[in-house]
């Protein structure tokens, strides 16, 4: 870039451990000239995996096996490469869990990518699926572009209390144990946008922001625009219960299962990461949505979904208590989004915290981000789709314009 | 007078309670395991602690109740039948705690000997508390699920205050674990 104001257009791949979504943005316009997503990928599910374009307003939905991401992402490159007018410059990937080797985006390089290849284990979902994609899109494309952008930056301010561990001392320091938090992106732009949608600053706002996703879920609790705790962990294995992530556990099971069932530590991590929560309990699917549409008449599918609630309820609770009381309650990515019932049950008998939804408007939200809070609630609840991917292309744009200014 | 025992792996401790007209008076005794191998000297022990008054009854506090066990019961073999199958979750505790509950059978067989489960407190707690996000079949096959410990301190603190307060319990010893009540049915424990 020769100028700090040149057009440049970054595609945006923000892998989730069950959905591959990837937008082309022109920045620093923000104007998103594609966008789409691939969902249900590699997973069990009772419906089909899709590819859902967006180009111009104009959707287009393709149904097709999608094993893994690197097979999504090739069905989605040739789904972008058929615009002959849509180039891009840059590749920008979410990177889940950095360790502790990065707190900023970083660009792509060889000694990058040892140190990535470094952190595979921390985040064994997510970082071996984008590991992999940058890769592939290296391997594919001779592409030297690529960035990586963070999950963990915004919890940086996550104070000692909160984010140390009761572990040994030594183990702590050696290997930088140590409550790292991930979503970050989308807990700052719902954060964001909800003080912009209330005209309210953020440097005087408590706020809880629940992401609640079909892959991963986690709530942040947020003082004057800075994270102060966040439900997951070292890994994003700790905090709520997932699809296929067992969320907060006692530790002794581990143990436990290991010893009556003869299992290596990757055989335990195997079923912690990818054979619990939703998965775990329902069987037959790890989608909260398709639990959700058996509650009345599956007991099993009640108890799952009374077990995800109870878990959010209860970080609500505690982060209320830490905060002193939330200004605003935010609800976002797709089961936060998409699921009212998900929304009601969790709201329900939460007065005391100052927390009452309103049903009606909470039935008709449809799309955009609105207040669901009843007149009477203390906390604003909204609902906010997020979007990663804005905030993913901002920073890497933000680091091409620091590079720039070194020149 | 009555006897409260519980015990280990290593050390059985006993609290006596002597009612007299001075009031209630309390004394706590411990013994190594290993000095009451056998029936005789857990006798010659008790008797020691009781001296030429009446035992009118022994409770035991006990460690794990598992599903069998969700109330008090008293100690006999059909209780001990039932106890044993619970070895597997506590291979060493449970075999230590059903020989000398057997031993204390053939001594005191003409008083009631009771069996109180720090974890009957907590088997009402709702499934949605009660299970893991982990695989079912653990559940089914192995067990897994959140048993609850200190029951039986939660319950006494729970039985202090009529039935329609909520509570929140505390107790803090080396480990902490708070569990809140609602008309004496729990919904979450730590």
């Amino acid at each position: 870039m020769k100028s700090n104001n040149k057009q440049i257009n970054i595609l945006v791949l923000n892998c989730g451990s069950s959905s591959l979504k990837y937008k082309v943005i022109s920045m620093p316009k923000e104007e998103i000239l594609i966008t789409g997503e691939a969902q249900r990928v590699g997973i069990k599910t009772e419906n089909a995996s899709t590819i859902t374009h967006i180009i111009s307003g104009k959707k287009k939905v393709i149904k097709s096996p999608l094993a893994n991401h690197s097979t999504a992402l090739k069905k989605i490159f040739n789904l972008i490469n058929q615009e002959k007018n849509i180039k891009f410059d840059i590749i920008a990937h979410r990177y889940v869990h950095p360790g502790n080797y990065f707190n900023r985006p970083v660009r792509v390089t060889k000694s990058v990518l040892t140190k990535l290849k470094k952190t595979l284990p921390l985040a064994p979902i997510h970082n071996p699926i984008v590991y992999n994609l940058i890769k592939f899109c290296h391997k594919e494309f001779t592409f030297k572009n690529q960035y990586a952008v963070f999950d963990t930056s915004f919890h940086k301010t996550i104070p000692p209390k909160y984010s140390t561990y009761a572990l040994p001392g030594e183990l702590i320091k050696k290997y930088g144990l140590r409550r790292i938090g991930f979503h970050g992106l989308s807990h700052r732009y719902v954060m964001e946008e909800a003080c912009r949608f209330l005209k309210r600053n953020k440097s005087t706002q408590r706020i809880i922001s629940c992401h609640l996703g079909t892959g991963g879920s986690s709530i942040c609790a947020i003082r004057e625009g800075k994270s102060v705790n966040n439900s997951m962990g070292f890994t994003p294995l700790e905090g709520l219960m997932m699809n296929t992530r067992c969320g907060d556990i006692d530790l002794g099971i581990v143990f436990y299962i290991m010893f009556k069932e003869f299992l290596s530590p990757d055989e335990a991590e195997n079923i912690l990461n990818k054979k619990s929560g939703v998965l775990g309990i329902f069987n037959t699917s790890s989608d909260l949505r398709d639990v959700i549409k058996n509650i009345n008449n599956d007991k099993q599918a009640k108890m799952v979904f009374n077990m995800y609630v109870r878990r959010v309820k209860a970080y609500i609770g505690f982060y209320s208590l830490i905060l002193k009381k939330a200004d605003i309650l935010i609800f976002t990515d797709s089961l936060g989004v998409e699921e009212p019932i998900l929304r009601k049950e969790i709201c329900e008998n939460m007065e005391l915290l100052g927390i009452k939804l309103d049903e009606r408007k909470n039935y008709s939200y449809c799309g955009k981000i609105a207040d669901i809070s009843s007149p009477d609630s203390e906390v604003r609840i909204l609902v906010i789709p997020t979007n990663e991917e804005i905030m993913i292309a901002r920073e890497v744009y933000r680091e091409l314009k620091k590079n720039v200014s070194r020149c | 007078m009555f006897l409260v025992v519980d015990c280990d792996l290593k050390k059985l401790k006993i609290w006596s309670f002597q009612e007299s007209r001075k009031g209630l008076s309390v004394k706590f005794f411990t013994e190594d395991l290993d000095e009451l191998t056998d029936v005789a000297n857990l006798q010659r022990y008790i008797y020691k602690i009781s001296g030429r008054v009446n035992i009118k009854a022994i409770s035991f506090r006990i460690l794990f109740g598992g599903d069998y066990f969700k109330k008090a019961e008293l100690v006999n073999s059909s209780f001990l039948r039932k106890f044993e199958k619970l070895t597997e979750f506590f291979p060493f505790y449970i075999p230590t705690m059903s020989a000398l509950l057997k031993k204390f059978l053939k001594i005191f067989k003409q008083i009631p000997l009771i069996a109180f489960f720090e974890t009957a407190f907590f088997t009402k707690l709702p499934n949605e508390e009660r299970y893991y996000a982990l695989p079912f079949e653990y559940h089914k096959k192995i067990g897994i699920k959140k048993w609850g410990f200190h029951g039986i301190f939660h319950e006494a603190n729970a039985q202090i205050l009529p039935h329609n307060y909520k509570i929140i319990s505390i107790v803090i010893e080396n480990r902490s674990l708070y569990a809140q009540f609602q008309e004496i049915n729990h919904f979450q424990l730590a």
